[in-house]
């Protein structure tokens, strides 16, 4: 029936508010066993006395029963009998467990086992020392005045019966089928509690016993009827039915239903018979205890009183629609409540409060007091009159539909701004309110799934105290901002990362008492829990003083799970290597424990936490301990985006993803994107990004499958774009980043930003990974919502955000006195080393593929023929045992296509700029040092390119430039800062025959110029910049050699810009460095005019 | 559209009426009960790398659709939507929200069960769909009318189809 599920559905709700801060309650009541706070205690109490009430009424007998002896410990702890210290409070958060676990399948309830528990309650409860003060819970009516089991309604029963077999052996009483005997008065003792609420006048308290049946059957009257009649001549102080089988909820049951009451009334014996209507033998008087001499520690209600209760709703279910029944409950309550207050004040016997005298329909007083609430379980809405603040439980689908409909608002808002007539001041006026109105409805809405962090938090002070007992260890955790609120879903996606963290931090992270004394920290390892908004986001910061996470270990797990090998690790840096904990499979645990070490956590954390939108990061220090940092967005359904255009479709990037935009102008747009390997990268403030065209990305793939649907030509990634005019071309791109990637992303468009409503993608299209939903625009057309994570994936870019990180500077650029070299070997002897500045790129060579051609080798490289040097016929070095596979390096800016045969790849290195020339020089080497304990020779690359010419190309070469040169042999000046540069200007000059002077400044160059004669001047513009540019300004404008050729060096990236800026200032000519033959024949046809400059001149002097 | 019952008990046979629509220039239909609206709308928001059927999605009333091209999906070769092309979008007991892309709407027809027989090709060009289709189990039947021969498709196979080859 419907009705009944939704009751059992309010009440597994209800039962859930009360037990949930049960938990926190108890436990702070551990750390103040001395003086337990009576206010929490009396808390903890009710709210096990509520659900035990509501759990019987509704047949869970078994959540009843453990309930039941909870209480019954509890009331010992009110009383103060019992302390409550850890060894009780265990039983007592097992018992919160256990009733947790049953409100989650409240049906299969009754099925539990529970026996072991309740075992362990009671067997507190027996322990509880008797104390002098009467125990001042509510008893039952009948119970022994000495240590007796706790009462029930077993025992109840039981006393009946002696006392009928007594009776019987007494009297012959005529029979009755209740036939109860009257026991002598001084066995029962009596309930000091109940005492209290006997009215002056009453003198007598009775315990009689009906027949409910016998009663409705025969006297036609029902039970509501009968405590009617009694409480107009008494009291009813307290009634007990007992019965086990049947659910009430189905009707009276035939047999006999013996209820039994405790009534107090001032009427005497003779007259109670005429008055209750029952025979003799079902009254019983009952003493009146004038001592406070129950020693009666059963603390346990009826565990039937709740089966009265049911008695008497069942009648109440015949009458539904009448609503005041159950508020007038509502007064029975309250009256119940004022009476477990009243008892737990002072064991006086005072006159009961003037609520008590209120009327009440319903005369159970046993009703369970569910706290202040006024039920309406038809409606399912509960309305709370605790604080002054009043709460609704909703149903979140409520919640859920509200939110659609704002953000359909939203959408429908959007729309209407963009379509209301501008110039109209009404149509504006109106659309700027509706504006207004439908932010604050859909910030409201979203505010309302906004729940705070703490409910997650206050789960951890538990879980501390279990692994604290498990793992024998002493952490303590610091909690702050409970009470940051995020949206629903997002908290309880959070909840299990979150405790594995802890967890993790608890059983990884913190170290054993000795050890942490040993090591000079405080015994107690603390673990600091804070959550709080910063940039949009809300924060979660999990800190610990443990041990931090041991990178060696890191390491060798790395390498024995086969996730990285030696070399890869050595070349991350420590917080790379930190992230390897959070890939899948990874656990330094020795062992796999409950808790964790199954290498399955915080691959999963992260993972979830980005699943979120949000971010993780892990820092640590060594015997310090580990920080992990969350970040997670507010909401899920609107987010912020970045609206970008790709041919005619737009799309929408969330603003989380995006780290910055960058806008390249002119010649930049074809300059600026290099290419490394397959891949286009740009050099963002000196760090390498990947660039991934969008159109590419997304199509590339539709091309194959689609197949004849054309498209442009992608099969090798651009060199540039297409060549079309240079100037006033622009391009887009964003830094986006997604987890530990970063990537540019080119679009043809940046159309501003937006916030939209997400629509998850359509279940069909789902699995594609690009998008991670979509949106309706503004003009009614849909955009996708692009997954940037699924994007990066599908271009290629390595999760390994080493690549993204790396810094590749030339050397040139720096003015350190070290470059980076690449390491490798050809012959066996040997270890060389270039320049990775002089490297364009490695290739790896099949010698299948090599053809010899007039004593000289070749392989065919991007469609071009490539010589092939070997350096051992070229240098006196040792040869090389050729393999099947080799590597070929292809230098910059050779003047003809070549390649250097190499056999093994080492490593790359620092090296310092100048090297040695003494050790051991010959003609195609540059020079040596030692790298890594060995003498590595420094090949010089072009020489060898020269000095593999056949002869023919060689003696083209030299005719050409001795037509230019002239006959005295030319003075350089060199002005260039950096040494390696300098070396190698030096170089290519010597190499040519001239004469070259240095100078390692503009001011010194300056000078020399001033007191030297020179032929020629060439600046290292590109280092030097603007001092380079002065120079040669200067020297035009003085009056010595002003009509000096120079020649500028500059950067191949920023050529255009340099040569204006360099043939300006002055320069003559302008080349790019390292490119050796253009630098020369600039050289020797600027000599060469100046040559015959100077030759007419003295022709003309002559 | 009328508010008769779908099915009418007769006492010999039931009545199905079928909402057609053309496919290159075939008459195919599918259960009236299926469709839930017909819409003019034909541009549509591409999704890369979505299976070839899918043409994209589209805005209705808010609510985004995903839109079908049932020419691919039945082995016809595409083609650009025109004026007369139209979408059928069909009920949530069907699916996801999501249409179907057709050449151009017919009327309503109705038959009865009886008149609808097993599918047979008609030439051996259409021999290679039909077990295309068979095994998809995208057609329910065929029907003879008095011009054209209908062929009645399974709406509910429509996304199940995707993507197979």
């Amino acid at each position: 029936m419907k009705f009944e599920e939704a009751i059992v559905d309010e009440f597994v709700a209800e039962a859930k508010e009360h037990l949930s801060s049960i938990e926190g309650d108890l436990l702070s009541l551990e750390k103040t066993s001395g003086k337990p706070d009576q206010d929490l205690v009396n808390k903890v109490f009710r709210a096990i006395h509520t659900v035990k009430g509501s759990a019987g009424f509704l047949g869970f007998v078994k959540l009843a029963e453990l309930a039941h002896v909870m209480e019954t410990l509890l009331s010992l702890i009110r009383s103060g009998e019992v302390r409550p210290n850890s060894e009780v409070v265990d039983p007592l958060l097992k018992g919160v467990d256990i009733i947790s676990t049953m409100l989650g399948d409240i049906n299969n309830s009754n099925k539990m086992v529970i026996a072991g528990l309740v075992d362990n309650i009671g067997a507190h409860i027996m322990r509880g020392s008797p104390a002098e003060e009467p125990d001042p819970d509510q008893a039952n009516a009948a119970s022994r005045p000495h240590r007796a089991p706790p009462i029930d309604d077993a025992s109840l029963q039981n006393l009946f019966n002696e006392a009928r077999t007594k009776q019987k052996a007494k009297e012959k009483e005529k029979e009755s089928p209740v036939s109860v005997t009257t026991m002598e008065a001084g066995e029962y003792s009596f309930p000091e509690m109940l005492m209290k609420e006997v009215p002056d006048s009453c003198k007598f308290i009775y315990l009689l016993r009906y027949d409910l049946t016998e009663l409705a059957g025969a006297a036609g009257k029902t039970p509501t009827t009968l405590m009617k009649e009694l409480n107009e001549a008494g009291k009813i102080l307290d009634t007990n039915i007992k019965f086990t089988v049947e659910d009430l909820r189905e009707g009276l049951p035939k047999k006999p239903l013996f209820c039994d009451v405790v009534y107090a009334t001032s009427i005497e014996r003779e007259l109670v018979k005429g008055v209750t209507g029952l025979s003799e033998a079902s009254i019983v008087e009952l003493k009146i205890p004038t001592e406070s001499a129950s020693k009666n520690k059963s603390t346990t209600e009826p565990a039937t009183r709740p089966a009265g209760l049911k008695l008497d709703q069942t009648l109440r279910m015949d009458d539904l629609a009448d609503m005041t029944d159950l508020a007038d409950l509502a007064d029975l309550d309250e009256l119940e409540e004022s009476l477990l207050q009243e008892n737990t004040v002072e064991p006086k016997m005072e006159k009961p409060a003037k609520t008590r005298t209120q009327e009440v329909r319903a005369p159970m007083p046993s009703l369970e007091p569910p706290k202040d609430e006024h039920d309406d379980p038809i409606l399912g809405i509960t309305r709370s009159g605790k604080d002054q603040s009043e709460t609704i439980r909703l149903n979140v689908s409520v919640i859920d539909k509200l939110m659609t409909l704002a953000g359909e608002l939203v959408l429908v808002r959007n729309q209407q701004i963009r379509s209301v007539d501008k110039s109209d001041p009404v149509s504006r006026a109106i659309a700027q309110r509706l504006d207004v109105v439908t932010t604050e409805i859909q910030e409201s809405i979203m505010s309302t799934r906004m729940q705070p962090i703490g409910n997650i938090f206050n789960k951890f002070p538990r879980i501390i105290r279990e692994l604290n007992r498990q793992l024998s260890k002493k952490i303590e955790m610091d909690i702050q901002g409970a009470d940051v609120e995020l949206d629903k879903t997002i908290l309880e996606a959070l909840a299990d990362p979150l405790t594995h963290l802890v967890r993790n931090s608890c059983d990884h992270g913190i170290e054993s008492p000795e050890e942490r004394r040993l090591k000079g920290k405080p015994e107690t390892g603390h673990i600091q829990l804070n959550a709080y908004h910063e940039g949009g986001q809300i924060n979660i910061v999990i800190k610990d003083d443990g041990r931090g996470v041991n990178l060696q270990k890191v390491k060798s797990r790395a390498i024995a799970h086969g996730i990285k090998n030696a070399d890869e690790l050595s070349a991350m840096s420590d917080k790379e290597i930190l992230y390897l904990t959070a890939q899948a499979g990874f656990s330094t645990a020795e062992k796999v424990t409950d808790m964790s070490g199954r290498g399955v956590g915080l691959d999963v954390v992260k993972t979830s936490v980005e699943d979120l939108g949000g971010t993780f990061d892990i820092d640590s220090v060594e015997n310090e301990g580990v920080t992990m940092h969350l970040t997670l967005p507010l909401t899920l359904a609107i987010i912020p985006c970045l609206i970008v255009q790709m041919g005619d479709n737009r799309y929408a990037i969330p603003q989380v993803n995006v780290e910055e935009l960058v806008c390249l102008y002119d010649e930049d747009v074809d300059t600026k994107i290099e290419v490394a390997g397959d891949r286009e990268v740009y050099r963002l403030r000196n760090k390498l990004l990947s660039m991934v065209r969008l159109d590419k990305a997304l199509e590339d793939e539709l091309r194959s499958v689609a197949g004849s649907e054309g498209g442009k030509d992608t099969s090798a990634p651009d060199e540039g774009t297409q060549a079309e005019s240079i100037k006033g071309r622009s391009m887009n791109f964003g830094v986006l980043k997604a987890g530990a990637n970063r990537f540019g992303l080119i679009i043809d468009k940046i159309i501003g930003t937006e916030e939209i409503v997400v629509k998850p993608m359509h279940p069909a299209v789902k699995d594609i990974g690009c998008y991670s939903g979509a949106t309706v625009m503004g003009d009614g057309k849909v955009a996708l919502i692009l997954d940037v994570q699924g994007i990066a994936r599908e271009a290629g870019i390595s999760t390994d955000s080493r690549g993204d990180e790396g810094e590749e500077d030339s050397s040139a650029e720096t003015e350190t006195d070290t470059h980076t070299v690449l390491l490798f070997e050809y012959g066996k002897d040997e270890q060389f080393a270039i320049a990775l500045s002089l490297i364009k790129r490695i290739e790896h060579i099949s010698m299948k593929s090599v053809e010899k051609l007039g004593g000289d080798r070749f392989i065919t490289i991007d469609g071009v023929s490539t010589q092939l040097i070997t350096l051992s016929k070229l240098m006196k070095v040792s040869e090389c045992e050729e393999e099947e596979e080799m590597f070929m390096l292809l230098p910059k800016h050779a003047s003809r296509p070549v390649g250097l045969l190499i056999h093994k790849l080492l490593d790359t290195e620092e090296a310092p700029s100048v090297l040695n020339e003494e050790s051991y020089m010959e003609d195609g080497m540059m020079g040596t040092a030692i790298l890594r304990n060995r003498l590595t020779l420094f090949p010089d690359v072009y020489r060898l390119v020269d000095m593999s010419e056949n002869k023919w190309l060689l003696e083209e070469r030299l005719r050409k430039e001795s037509m230019i040169k002239g006959s005295r042999l030319p003075r350089i000046l060199s002005v260039v800062e950096d040494p390696f540069m300098k070396v190698l200007v030096r170089r290519y000059l010597h190499s040519e025959g001239y004469e070259v002077a240095g100078a390692s400044t503009a001011e010194e160059a300056l000078g020399r110029v001033n007191d030297e004669q020179f032929d020629a001047m060439v600046c290292d513009v590109a280092a030097m910049g603007q001092q380079g540019l002065d120079l040669i300004m200067a020297v035009r404008s003085g009056d010595r050699q002003n009509d000096i050729p120079a020649v500028a060096l500059v950067s191949a990236e920023k050529l255009e810009k340099e040569r204006a800026a360099a043939q300006g200032a002055g320069y003559s000519r302008v080349e790019i460095k390292l490119e050796k033959d253009g630098f020369l024949l600039a050289m020797a046809e600027m000599l060469n005019k100046a040559l015959i400059g100077q030759s007419m001149e003295e022709n003309d002097d002559e | 559209m009328n508010e008769h019952t779908l099915v009418e008990e007769t006492e010999t046979e039931r009545k199905l009426q079928l909402c057609t629509f053309r496919l290159n220039k075939r008459l195919f239909g599918v259960d009236i009960q299926d469709v839930k609206e017909i819409n003019t709308e034909v541009i549509f928001t591409q999704i890369f790398h979505a299976p070839k059927e899918v043409r994209g999605y589209v805005n209705i009333r808010g609510q985004i659709h995903l839109v079908l091209d049932l020419r691919i999906l039945l082995g016809f070769p595409k083609k650009e939507p025109n004026q007369d092309s139209r979408v059928v979008i069909f009920k949530q007991s069907i699916g996801e929200p999501f249409g179907a892309l057709v050449d151009k709407i017919g009327d309503i027809v109705e038959v009865g069960s009886q008149q609808i027989e097993e599918y047979g090709a008609h030439d051996d060009a259409e021999a290679a769909q039909e077990d295309r289709w068979k095994n998809r189990n995208l057609v329910v039947g065929v029907c003879k009318l008095e011009k054209d021969l209908l062929v009645i498709l399974n709406a509910k196979s429509f996304i199940k189809t995707f993507g197979q080859k």
